[in-house]
This record gives C-alpha cells, sequence and structure tokens, in this order.
C-alpha cells in the first residue's frame, strides 16, 4: 500500500521479537508517525517462530497488510518464511556472523531488486560494552538508519526501557548508535516520504488487552479473578502486577468455575468483580453465567476469542464464539454483548459493561479476539472526565431501612429491581438459583413463575431502549454500498475505506454500520443504510456468517453477501480492498 | 464484625417458610444448631451471608432468616469466597453436601483450604445423594446397594477429614446431628477461627442411608476431649480421622492456632482499612496510561 511502510522482526520464540518490536513502535510514534502493532507466534514458548508486523504511516491507520518493505530476520529460518512477503525494491537486514544469506535466497533477492544489509549484531553488540543480550538493540540502530530518523529519538526510547543501571543506559545508547552507523552515510531507501506529526507524539502504544485493564481499574473493578488463557491471560498478568497496585484484589483461581462463581459472590456481596477467559473456559463458566441471570446478580466476563472447536489454533484469532455468548448459559435470560473495535473502544466499553452489568443486573459479556487484545493501537490518550461509576438501583444509606424482602425481586416495569447487599441494615432475602418469589423464596407455583420469568425478560425492551445505536462511518447520505460488521474488523474496515476514497474508483460511494453493542442488536440504523444501498455486505472473521445470521433472526433481513475468513487470521487491508474492489468492479 | 445493636435470638432467624426434609432428617438438627450459634454469637441475620449450594441441605437456604445465596450444586464455597474477599467484616458461611461437595465441588473445597480463606464450611455428611433420591456418593460405604448401584457400590470410600488434613487445613472439625449441643459449639468455633474453617457434620439420613445411621453413630461417637491421648496435632489427627466400628471421633479434630488467612496475606492490601464493596467509584489511570506514551 503506497500509504504505508511495513517493518516485520522475525525470530524464534526467546529472541526478543516482541520486545525489539514494541520499542521500535513506541520511537516511530514518538518520531511523528503513526504505527499498529501485530503479533504472531506459536503455542509454545521456545524454539517457534516469532513474528511483529509494524505498519507506519503518517496517518491514523489500525490494519495489517499483506507486504512487508524491511524485513528483520534474527534466525535463518526466518529467511525462508518470509522473503515472499518483501516488496520488490524491499529490504532484508540479517544478523550477519549469526547465519548468512544462502545462494537461492540470494538470487531471489537480487531477482526482486530486495536490498540485502549484513549487519554484525554480536561484533557491535560487543564493541559498544554490551552483550549477546544488546544484538536487537542495534539491530533497532539499523532499522532506524534506513527510515533516516533522528537518532536521539530511538536511543531515549530505549535507554527509557532498558534503564536499570547508568551503565546498561550508555551500552544501550551505544548500541543503537553501533547499529545506526554501520549502514555508512547512505540515507535515501526508499521514495515514498512521510511527513511526521506532533499529534502522535503523545499518542500510547497499547493492546486491547492492556486497554481493557486499564478500563477495569477506571471502572472500580476491585476484585479480578480468572484461570490463565490465551489470549485473555495478558489482563490477569496486567492486574497482578498494576491494579493491585491500588488495592485490587487479583486472584489466579484454580479454574474458570472458580472464577466465574468468586465474581458472583463479590459482586453480590457489593464490588465490583470480573473475570477472563477465552472459549473453552468461557464454556466452563455457562452453568455460572445462567446463575448470574437467575439471581439477578451483576456479572462481568471478557471472553477473548481465538479459533475452536476444541483446543482449536490457540495463539490466533477468530470472531467464532458470538452465536456462543449470545445463546451461553441454560434457560432464558436477558444478557448484554459488548465487543470492541479498537483500543479506545476497549477501554470505554470495560467501564459501560460494569455500568450495564450493575444497572440491569444481568450478565455482560465483553467480547474481544486475539487480534484486538494483543495487538498494539497507536492512540490518543484516555478521554478519563466522563466517565462515571453508574450503580444504577443500588440501595444505600437511608434509604435501606425502607426495604422490604419483597423490594428485590419486584416485579418491575423495567423489569430492574432494588438491589442492596448482605451486611446492610435492611430486610434480608434470599438470592436464589430456584426460581423464586419476590422475596426471594423457592417457587414452583406457575402463577408466581410466570411473572416473574416476564420481569427479567422484561429487562430486554428496557435495555434496547437504552442502548446506543451502531455507529456509522462514510456516506450516510447516499451510499451504494453498505458494510455490516462487528468487533475487531472496524480498523481494517475503515483503514480500507480510506484507501478506496485515494484511489480513483467511480463507484465507491460506502457506509459501515460498526456494531460495538452486539447483543441484544439495534437493527434500524442499519436497516435503514441497507434501504440506502444497493449492495450490502456483511464482513466477518468466522465461517457461518454468525452477526449476519443473528440479523436475520432478529430482523426477518438475510444478509445474502458476507465476507468471511477462518484460516486464524485476521482480515488483512487487501482482503477487504480487493473484495470492495471487485463489487464495484461489477456495478 | 458488625453485631446487632440488640444481642439477637434465636426466634429472629424464623422463616414463614416450612422445611420440607423427610421426618427425622439430620438437617433439622443443623439447622436448629446454626440458628442457636450465631444467636450465641451475638451474628444477627443481617450480620451474616449464608451460602447454599443444591440438595437437601441446601433446601434449608429459605427456610432461615438471614442473607443467603442459593447457588450451584457443589460450588457454594467460591461464590463464599468471592463474598468473603469483597467484604472482610461480614461472616460468610458456605454450607454442602458431601455428594456436591466431594464429586462436582472438590477442586473448590481443595483450593478454599489450599488458600485458607476466612470462611466457614459446613457439610453435611449423610453418604448419600438425598434429593435425586438415594444415589451413592464418595462417603457410601463400599458395597452398600444403592440405586444406581444396585450390586453395591465398587468405588472405594472417600474420607474427606483426611483429605483436608493432607491439605494442611488450618482448622477440622467434626458434629454429628444426634448432638446439637456439641454442633453448636463446634460451629461457633468455625465462625471464630481466622481462616478457612472445615465442618464436617455427620447426619442421619432416614430415607436413604441404612448403613450409617443414627443408632450406628450414637453408639460409636466421642467427643476428642474425652480420649486422654488427644493432642492438637495434625498427625494425631490423621490417626482418629476414619469412620470405624471401634469409635468415630468428633470435636474439633486440628487448630492451627497460627493460621493467616488468605485476605491477611495479601501485602498489597495490608494499608486498607475499608472493604472492597466499599471501594467502587472511578479511579484515576491518568499515571498508568503515562507507561504506555
Amino acid at each position: 500500500m503506497n500509504s504505508r511502510y511495513v517493518i516485520k522482526v522475525a525470530g524464534a520464540a526467546g529472541q526478543g521479537v516482541k520486545t525489539s518490536g514494541l520499542v521500535l513502535s513506541k520511537a516511530l510514534k514518538r518520531a511523528g508517525f503513526c504505527n499498529f502493532g501485530y503479533t504472531e507466534y506459536p503455542s509454545l514458548i521456545r524454539g517457534g517462530h516469532n513474528v511483529f508486523q509494524i505498519e507506519i504511516s503518517d496517518k491514523a491507520i489500525n490494519s495489517i497488510t499483506k507486504t512487508v518493505d524491511v524485513l528483520l530476520v534474527l534466525n535463518e529460518e526466518s529467511i525462508g518464511l518470509h522473503r515472499e512477503e518483501l516488496a520488490d525494491g524491499g529490504i532484508i537486514v540479517f544478523d550477519d556472523g549469526a547465519f548468512s544469506i544462502n545462494e537461492e535466497h540470494a538470487k531471489h533477492f537480487q531477482e526482486k531488486k530486495i536490498q540485502v544489509i549484513p549487519v554484525e549484531l554480536l561484533k557491535l553488540a560487543k564493541e559498544s560494552g554490551g552483550t549477546a543480550l544488546m544484538k536487537n538493540t542495534v539491530s533497532l540502530g539499523a532499522i532506524w538508519k534506513i527510515f533516516g530518523l533522528e537518532i536521539t529519538i530511538l536511543q531515549d526510547t530505549v535507554a527509557g526501557i532498558f534503564n536499570k543501571t547508568e551503565d546498561m543506559i550508555k551500552i544501550n545508547r551505544d548500541a543503537v548508535r553501533a547499529g545506526y552507523d554501520s549502514l555508512g552515510d547512505t540515507d535515501s531507501y526508499f521514495e515514498k516520504t512521510f511527513t511526521p506529526k506532533d499529534e502522535f507524539n503523545n499518542h500510547l502504544i497499547i493492546s486491547g488487552n492492556e486497554s481493557t485493564a486499564l478500563g477495569a481499574i477506571a471502572a472500580g473493578v476491585r476484585l479480578y479473578s480468572s484461570y490463565p488463557m490465551t489470549p485473555a491471560s495478558a489482563i490477569l498478568t496486567y492486574l497482578a502486577k498494576e491494579g493491585t497496585k491500588l488495592g485490587m484484589v487479583v486472584k489466579q483461581a484454580e479454574d474458570e468455575i472458580t472464577a466465574a462463581n468468586m465474581v458472583v459472590g463479590a459482586s453480590f456481596n457489593g464490588t465490583r468483580a470480573m473475570c477472563g477467559t477465552s472459549g473453552g473456559g468461557f464454556d466452563l463458566m455457562q452453568e455460572t453465567f445462567s446463575l448470574a441471570g437467575m439471581t439477578e446478580t451483576p456479572f462481568v466476563v471478557v471472553v477473548g476469542q481465538r479459533p475452536g472447536p476444541g483446543t482449536g489454533v490457540p495463539t490466533w484469532t477468530a470472531q467464532g464464539d458470538l452465536d456462543v455468548v449470545v445463546n451461553a448459559g441454560h434457560g432464558e435470560f436477558p444478557r448484554i454483548v459488548l465487543a470492541p473495535g479498537d483500543s479506545t473502544e476497549s477501554f470505554k466499553l470495560t467501564l459501560e459493561a460494569h455500568n450495564l452489568a450493575e444497572k440491569y443486573q444481568t450478565p455482560v459479556v465483553f467480547l474481544t479476539d486475539k487480534y484486538l487484545a494483543e495487538s498494539f493501537f497507536c492512540t490518543p490518550s484516555f478521554v478519563l472526565s466522563d466517565n462515571k461509576v453508574d450503580r444504577g438501583k443500588l440501595v444505600t444509606g437511608a434509604d435501606l431501612s425502607s426495604m422490604a424482602k419483597e423490594e428485590r425481586y419486584k416485579l418491575t416495569n423495567d423489569g430492574v429491581s432494588q438491589r442492596w447487599v448482605p451486611g446492610d441494615n435492611a430486610n434480608t432475602f434470599v438470592g436464589n438459583s430456584d426460581e423464586h418469589t419476590p422475596k426471594g423464596y423457592s417457587t414452583e407455583i406457575a402463577d408466581e413463575i410466570q411473572p416473574m420469568f416476564e420481569k427479567r425478560m422484561r429487562k430486554y425492551s428496557t435495555i434496547l431502549s437504552e442502548l446506543p445505536d451502531p455507529e456509522v462511518f462514510g456516506d450516510q447520505e447516499n451510499p451504494s454500498i453498505c458494510i455490516i460488521s462487528w468487533g475487531s474488523n472496524k480498523g481494517v474496515i475503515l483503514d480500507a475505506m480510506a484507501e478506496l476514497e485515494d484511489g480513483n474508483t467511480p463507484d465507491n460511494r460506502m457506509v459501515f454500520v460498526h456494531y460495538s453493542y452486539v447483543w441484544p442488536i439495534k437493527p434500524d440504523t442499519a436497516l435503514e443504510m441497507m434501504k440506502k444501498a444497493s449492495h450490502t455486505l456483511a464482513i466477518e472473521n468466522n465461517y457461518g456468517g454468525q452477526f449476519a445470521g443473528l440479523f436475520q433472526k432478529v430482523t426477518g433481513v438475510q444478509i445474502t453477501d458476507r465476507l468471511t475468513k477462518y484460516d486464524s487470521r485476521p482480515f488483512y487491508l487487501e482482503d477487504i480492498v480487493d473484495y470492495l474492489t471487485d463489487i464495484m468492479s461489477k456495478k | 464484625m458488625a453485631k446487632q445493636e440488640q444481642k439477637p435470638a434465636v426466634k429472629d432467624f424464623h422463616s414463614p417458610v416450612t422445611p420440607t426434609w423427610c421426618p427425622g432428617c439430620g438437617d433439622f438438627a443443623i439447622w436448629s444448631a446454626l440458628k442457636q450459634a450465631l444467636a450465641a454469637e451475638s451474628i444477627g441475620p443481617k450480620d451474616v451471608l449464608l451460602c447454599f449450594d443444591v440438595g437437601c441441605n441446601s433446601n434449608m437456604a429459605d427456610k432461615i432468616n438471614a442473607y443467603v445465596f442459593k447457588g450451584l450444586h457443589g460450588r457454594a464455597i467460591p461464590v463464599a469466597i468471592g463474598a468473603k474477599l469483597a467484604n472482610q467484616g461480614l461472616p460468610v458461611i458456605a454450607i454442602g453436601g458431601d455428594g456436591g461437595t466431594l464429586d462436582e465441588g472438590i477442586s473448590h473445597l481443595i483450593h478454599g483450604v489450599r488458600s485458607n480463606y476466612n470462611i466457614t464450611f459446613l457439610m453435611h455428611n449423610n453418604c448419600d445423594f438425598g434429593l435425586t433420591t438415594g444415589q451413592a456418593t464418595p462417603t457410601t460405604w463400599v458395597g452398600e446397594k444403592m440405586n444406581t448401584a444396585p450390586t453395591g457400590v465398587i468405588e472405594n470410600r472417600m474420607n474427606p477429614v483426611k483429605l483436608v488434613l493432607s491439605m494442611n487445613a488450618s482448622f477440622i472439625a467434626r458434629g454429628f446431628t444426634g448432638n446439637i449441643t456439641q454442633l453448636t459449639s463446634l460451629i461457633r468455633a468455625s465462625i471464630n477461627h481466622k481462616g478457612f474453617s472445615y465442618l464436617d457434620v455427620l447426619q442421619h439420613c432416614p430415607t436413604y442411608n441404612h448403613f450409617q445411621d443414627h443408632q450406628w453413630l450414637a453408639d460409636r461417637v466421642y467427643d476428642v476431649t474425652e480420649d486422654e491421648n488427644f493432642k492438637n496435632d495434625r498427625d494425631y489427627a490423621y490417626s482418629i480421622s476414619e469412620i470405624e466400628e471401634s469409635g468415630v471421633a468428633t470435636g474439633i479434630l486440628y487448630q492451627d492456632p497460627e493460621s493467616i488467612p488468605y485476605y491477611s496475606r495479601l501485602e498489597y492490601r495490608r494499608d486498607y482499612q475499608t472493604a472492597l464493596k466499599d471501594e467502587v467509584k472511578h479511579y484515576d489511570i491518568s499515571e498508568l496510561m503515562n507507561g504506555f506514551q
């Protein structure tokens, strides 16, 4: 794509690929370039192949592309694995001394006019006073030189991260310099020129998981309980390190069932709590999910999707669990599903998830995926001023003394009753997994069961009347193509729309309806846009077109054109651009 | 611990819902002892959370006036620990049966003991599934004919007291539904213990348990205080943990006087005087955000 540069760092697990990528990502941002970081790694700790890909632009971007401009290979295997991704006229930087480029590869690079740049990483690291550990720092210096960027920015970034001792800071700065200088005086490697922009200087480089963790802290979550499972584990790790400093109790539970039941208990007893897992772990939580629905206990669970069924492809991505969460748990009860589209939405919607769970006293699923959870977004600092903690109909203070038992599960018009917690100076009640009366007493009487059932289900109409409509991007007045999608596809779709507007495509009036409040579905905006457009398609990272299926169930309207993907990879920008171009060409 | 201004009476725990247990069921004794213990500890209905699971035992949930949560089969413990973490000042008592606890919920018991959360766990141990009409549990005797084992149970019998002892439980007591006075004092001691209190209550099930019935137990139980060799020691507790022809030990089998509960081990909570439930508000994350710049 003309609008961006792509750097790929590739090597074996344990070679520091991700750390290098993140340093580069931060430094590029500080140099005034927006960038998007994407990781690939297998489900093992050492010896597997790791990749960190950075997309760079002087405009805001949130997606990945297929072609690489600069490939940094830290081991020999990476050459063969990635050489076909290199653009004609691209650059490969390799660890000279550790391995060499064989004849067959050399011939390929020559044919494609790919520049091969050897850098003696170990030698330069040692000359800078460092050990083999400093090889990556040297390589970053070399890449920095390729882009002709101001060296002090990278030096400062590296020094800010590896800052344990003065010695370490100096060696790292010198190692950057050594890599930088090793490329000599040449300063024009590429024709594309980008203008750095100050607006990116203070942006965050932050993953979806980290944004969710910050959202949880900000929302006043005081207990996080979770069993490790990719791709949700990083929330647990981050909160164990940073959340606890603010007094949040963070518990690695013995299984997902425990994690979920702890959330129910903590929430029932008046605090905010959350658990996080992936599809398999959520399967185990479903009985508890249903319990939260029955006892009307606020409940928030993060489900980070990865490809299934079974163990699936554990460290890769998919949007295949929407049907599961929308239908989760035995019996019928209302639930809300939120699926953030990027890091900013991850932050905001985590706060929102807790407000909704308390407001409607029902379970909320926060549905992410590996691509969103573990990709690094370059995003403005989160706005904190408009965050509010809404505890819904939680009764406190003097009002407690007037609470009769039957207020707790009173049959209300909006389906939500007043709530108070054990230890409060009010009348006691039973939070009951059995069907119950307004006081919480178990019942098997038909005339008591039906109205209580209807009370809970009435929450759906209340929720629908209060949830925001989906966000709409593009030409809302006169669109020719209407794109319906949800969750993490937001960035790549917006980038594709921008890419096509930049081109000279004749019929490119597009509108994109982005659902982050995925369930219950508010269909009106989408239906209106679909009516205006001559062509509608749904884009989903799953096999069945699950959102389109739910949309049809709710509206009776079928979206027949579905761009789906289920090879465990996220959508690349080219996937969307090519598909849309094809639709336009047929018009 | 929040206590009522006026000393609560046993009748304060009265619920208008009538018990549904079989005549002669040991659950009546546990029900009675629980109410007496709470009143004796000056814990009123508003000052306690009782977490039940599902089974005959948990049909007590709406037959006692208190703050109650009735959850899932075998899963009273994780709800109770979540609740306790939210409000350390509130006494939390989890109540389950031998079926749910030792089958589906066994990991909750093991890790509850291991983590030493400051809760009481009272296990109704009647050696059978009552509510589902007489199936075997892990504590049913080998060879007993149960409705899903018509030719007799062939699996080994589990001894939950030994199990929790092996996990270094900080409080292990055993009661008997034929002795409400002793049971009341054991519940009180469980509530007052700092850490995970495991209270195993041997109980009569008049409908399905015809092997270890009330009389069988009554003929064999003794209180450890009657044992002149008794010492508060895990090894000794282990040696008297079996339910045997020769005698069944009851009372506090072991209590760790140095027990430090989970919450007190959280260094990062040391300076907090408040409970998690009182700390729900918007937290400023500006500084954390700077780390991502």
